[in-house]
């Protein structure tokens, strides 16, 4: 942890700095968090299909070599850190090779503790890479990886091209063939370079300040409406995860419903967790309670910049919402989807990514902006294809490391083979596995009486 | 499947007076999720068909949805 001043160069691999840039707006927030505990996205992946191990060293390679965030490190002052990128994987100045760990385990739920342990790993951001796989071989031809990111280098979209990328040069290497050429990816450029048009110069300042207006005043009445109902902050503590997931069955009669009744996955389940963490936490009494739902920014920006640039381009809606259970479920997701709808419209996005480092800061000094706080993170991985050659992609999700500035609850989801995952993310020190397990629960069992609707 | 009745349903659920086949519903039509799924709600009733929840991040555009439609309709037209 580092509380002031310079961060602590790498002992005795120091070297001059190399090319990169600043750390801006989200990377920035994020690498704040990350000083406390760490934060990293965690991307399980099962296959089945002939052993990988030996071939992920040189596809490791080859992604380092295209990615400049896969050689970079972080230095400089703590207010002002900057991704100092290698040049090059090889040669005097080069950073130490991704790790790889290959394990052997007979059971699926091994992947797992790795993943659950791996949210817990802090990196050494001033001595790098911030990346590292996991292999696990397990019996009957079945591998799982475990790619760890720094969450400042990658976004759920590019992590997934990563895990493409790899496959695919797996894929490769099993049919002894060369691996596919692949250029070199720029520097992922920063937010100010590749704003839309409505969000530069003036009318983007005037969006900031609209928004930090309208976030204190949401703050003053999300205070006054759970006062006396608010729940500690814990201490620091362990992120846990609790994996949960319906079958394709109850998948596909959720999605159909919420087709039917116009809602998306997203307000569906950002809903389901302010309605369980409101019933088990907060004893299910009518509450001011908080959403905070993470977006994905590529599609919004102006040069686009492509889901194989490795970079971290996500920002956050965030509103008060009252959650009264009397109401019923589908008016609380109908309530939640307005308000998305509404600060979309408003284009809360981009400014929200540039307040966000100023925000953390404040979170990080008064950490009692989390409470009454669920957050979700619904990511696509559109580029990880089915099948790769002989390799077959089972399952892919993903976790989040929370922290004690993070939500009370906070969930990672998203559609592999046809059924949902919502894995949820809280901290041991918060609240134990019975809570956590009456939340899971709870949520499945909302998502299915949904899904059911007549 | 005619592309310009997909062009009109398209501009009518997102209040415009037209869009083009190569226009991108987010960057270029301004569309959000919740237009998406009223979109793909709305072209599933009108088709008959399902469109895969997990394919929806790569219709991009109007011309994405139109392929998805013929995919799912056999191919064609």
């Amino acid at each position: 942890m580092w509380s002031k001043g310079r961060l602590p160069l790498a002992g005795a691999s120091a070297r001059e700095p190399g090319p990169g840039r600043h750390l801006v707006a989200t990377e920035r927030a994020i690498f704040t968090t990350s000083c406390l505990s760490p934060l990293n996205l965690v991307v399980l992946v099962r296959l089945e299909g002939p052993a990988i191990a030996d071939l992920l060293p040189a596809a490791l390679g080859a992604a380092s070599e295209r990615h400049p965030l896969l050689r970079a490190r972080i230095v400089g002052p703590t207010g002002r850190p900057r991704f100092d990128v290698g040049a090059t994987t090889t040669g005097p100045d080069a950073l130490a090779a991704i790790p790889l760990r290959k394990l052997h385990a007979e059971d699926a739920e091994h992947a797992l503790a790795v993943a659950e342990a791996e949210m817990n790993t802090p990196f050494n951001p001033a001595a790098g890479p911030l990346a590292r796989l996991t292999c696990v071989c397990r019996p009957a031809s079945r591998t799982d990886l475990i790619l760890t990111l720094h969450h400042a280098i990658a976004d759920g979209a590019s992590a997934a091209n990563l895990i493409h990328e790899l496959l695919d040069w797996c894929q490769a290497g099993l049919r002894g063939k060369p691996a596919p050429p692949l250029d070199p990816v720029s520097m992922p450029p920063p937010l100010a370079d590749v704003l839309p048009a409505g969000m530069r110069g003036w009318r983007g300042t005037r969006k900031r300040l609209a928004l930090a207006a309208r976030e204190g005043r949401d703050e003053i009445g999300y205070r006054l409406g759970s006062a006396g109902r608010r729940r500690p902050v814990p201490a620091a503590g362990r992120a846990v995860c609790q994996p949960l997931g319906l079958d394709s069955t109850h998948t596909s009669a959720l999605i159909s419903q919420g087709r039917r009744q116009r809602l998306t996955l997203t307000s569906i389940l950002a809903a389901a967790l302010l309605w369980q963490a409101n019933a088990v936490l907060y004893e299910g009494r009518p509450a001011t309670m908080r959403a905070v739902i993470w977006v994905d920014l590529r599609p919004y920006l102006d040069p686009a910049v492509a889901d194989d640039v490795l970079g971290c381009y996500i920002s956050l809606l965030r509103f008060p919402i009252k959650v009264d259970r009397r109401r019923g479920f589908t008016a609380l997701a109908t309530d939640v989807q307005h308000q998305i709808k509404r600060a979309s419209q408003r284009g809360d996005r981009i400014p929200a990514a540039q307040l966000s480092a100023a925000m953390t800061r404040i979170a990080v000094r008064w950490p009692v902006t989390r409470l009454g706080t669920v957050a979700l993170s619904h990511a696509a991985a559109p580029a990880i294809q089915s099948a790769y050659g002989p390799l077959t992609v089972d399952e892919v999700r993903a976790f989040v490391s929370n922290s004690r500035i993070g939500a009370e609850l906070a969930a990672a989801s998203g559609l592999s083979g046809g059924r949902l995952w919502c894995d949820l993310l809280y901290l041991d020190s918060d609240y134990g596995e019975t809570t956590a397990v009456a939340l899971g629960d709870g949520l499945l069992s909302l998502l299915r009486d949904f899904g059911g609707q007549a | 499947m005619n592309e310009a009745e997909l062009r009109d349903l398209v501009a009518r659920q997102l209040g415009r007076p037209d869009v083009g086949l190569d226009d991108r519903l987010i960057a270029d039509l301004g569309a959000e999720s919740m237009d998406l799924v009223t979109i793909v709600a709305v072209v599933e009733e009108t088709y008959q068909i399902a469109i895969d929840e997990e394919r929806l991040p790569l219709i991009r555009s109007v011309r994405d949805l139109a392929n998805e439609i013929a995919l799912l309709r056999g191919g064609g037209n």
